[in-house]
């Protein structure tokens, strides 16, 4: 190349910044025109919301799973379908669920931690810790907090990483994402793999593949245990070619690829898969 | 109302650099003026504090950075991908356009946080401390970060194959989280 990269890379922002389109004759006109569409959507979606909720109560009423003061008792109630359990009402699982110390210590170092990219957990923010231990190669922490991002507070769900056996104040934050109710993890180099981590409410059935059978071309399946599974993935060039299924009470939650970060050529955070075995202090 | 008319002021005078930029934050000119669009309803909505306490292009900037960060970790990768589908151009050292293609495309596979960091420092022209102020981490954040991210893109643009769908990264089926801080330790 006969440019630095860092040159070519100036020059190739400034030529694709200069393909978005003209700018309009009256952006003033088209922001408030956006704005008030986004706001009347806003309000029907509010209003859905509200709509839905005293249609529910009406016919939970009606149908006599809500009693009324002296309403008629007798009448048959119809069994709603089972709720799916929230994720963050589940117990915290992993190898360190039972690690009083070590979890105290996690919640006091993500309290007011300085981080990155805008992104703050807020002073005083309730933190569920969902998931914490160890998978191959890395110790894995999945919490719940409150935090600001982007000028707006919201509850977000956050991967936190560290050598094995790290201690709390040695996790990192790895990424961040709206809660949901089953949470997907591959990680992996093409030298030292890595592992592929689900966590679903407790009382799910997790099944994860991570690869086909040569001779029959089907699908090898490991199950989970408690909502949780935990593989460890092969050295491989590219990111084995995942699948998860998770099911609860006869209803498929998540039937998908997990979420994936997998290197070539070099290990995450620039290192060997980590171990910190001088660091294990259980707090 | 003057409130009203500064904010005008500003939009009417910004609009086309905001897109610019979250042009090459998305790498999707539709997403990228949803980008702006939501950017500027926040600042609509803060816009007597913006004013008196911070620069609005400085505000503006922080909001749209980290609105692209969070909305590219949500989305899948997938759609990404779609959008390098199409033919891509044979790698030819000599051919000024296919050369900047590819520096695109490869900044395109970056985790979004790290795509950021280049985007701010190669194109806003800001000092890494700048960059640090703008994605609220550490200047030692932003200096791992602008050289990963480089490293990255040499280590693509030197395989010899172009950066679309050929590099693992680029396989529709995945999707990809990205770590956005190596910065939490206290």
């Amino acid at each position: 190349m006969s440019l630095d990269l860092e040159e070519q890379l100036r020059q190739s922002l400034s030529r694709q910044a200069d393909t978005t389109r003209q700018m309009p004759t009256d952006p003033w006109g088209e922001f408030t025109a956006d704005e008030r569409r986004h706001r009347t959507a806003r309000r029907i979606a509010r209003g859905a919301v509200g709509a839905v909720a005293v249609a529910g109560l009406v016919a939970a009423i009606g149908t006599g799973v809500i009693a009324l003061p002296g309403g008629n008792t007798a009448t048959t109630s119809v069994t709603p379908a089972a709720p799916v359990p929230a994720l963050v009402d589940s117990p915290t699982r992993g190898s360190l669920a039972q690690n009083k110390t070590w979890l105290k210590g996690l919640r006091t170092a993500l309290t007011g931690a300085p981080t990155c990219c805008g992104f703050q957990v807020v002073e005083h923010s309730p933190i569920t810790i969902v998931f914490a231990g160890d998978v191959p190669g890395r110790r894995l922490a999945l919490v719940t907090v409150l935090a600001q991002q982007g000028g707006t507070t919201q509850t977000q769900m956050l991967w936190l990483g560290g050598p094995v056996h790290a201690t709390p104040s040695r996790m990192t934050l790895m990424s961040t994402f709206d809660p949901g109710n089953v949470v997907t993890r591959m990680e992996g180099t093409e030298q030292d793999g890595g592992y592929l981590v689900v966590v679903a409410p407790d009382q799910a059935t997790v099944q994860t593949s991570l690869g086909t059978d040569r001779g029959t071309g089907q699908r090898i399946w490991t199950p989970g245990k408690d909502g949780i599974a935990i593989v460890a993935a092969p050295p491989s060039p590219s990111a084995p070619a995942a699948k998860v299924v998770v099911t609860l009470h006869g209803r498929t939650l998540f039937s998908d690829e997990p979420t994936s970060e997998w290197l070539s050529g070099s290990t995450p955070k620039g290192s060997a898969v980590p171990t910190d075995h001088a660091s294990e202090t259980n707090g | 109302m003057a409130d009203d008319d500064a904010f005008r002021e500003f939009v009417t005078a910004r609009w086309g650099a905001l897109v610019r930029t979250a042009f090459l934050l998305t790498g999707d000119h539709g997403q990228a003026e949803d980008l702006v669009q939501a950017t500027l309803e926040r600042m609509h909505r803060h816009w007597r504090r913006v004013e008196r306490k911070d620069s609005p292009d400085g505000y503006a900037r922080k909001v749209m950075t980290n609105l692209a960060i969070s909305n590219a970790r949500r989305r899948r990768f997938r759609e990404i991908s779609l959008v390098f589908a199409p033919e891509t151009p044979s790698r030819d050292a000599t051919h000024p356009i296919a050369e900047r293609d590819e520096v695109w495309q490869a900044l395109r596979l970056l985790p979004p946080g790290v795509r950021a960091v280049l985007v701010l420092r190669y194109f806003e022209d800001l000092s890494e401390a700048e960059v640090a102020r703008v994605l609220g981490c550490g200047i030692g954040t932003v200096k791992s970060q602008n050289s990963r991210g480089l490293e990255r893109m040499r280590g693509l643009l030197d395989s010899g194959d172009p950066p679309a769908r050929s590099h693992p990264l680029a396989r529709p089926e995945k999707k990809l989280h990205t770590p956005i801080t190596e910065g939490m330790h206290r």
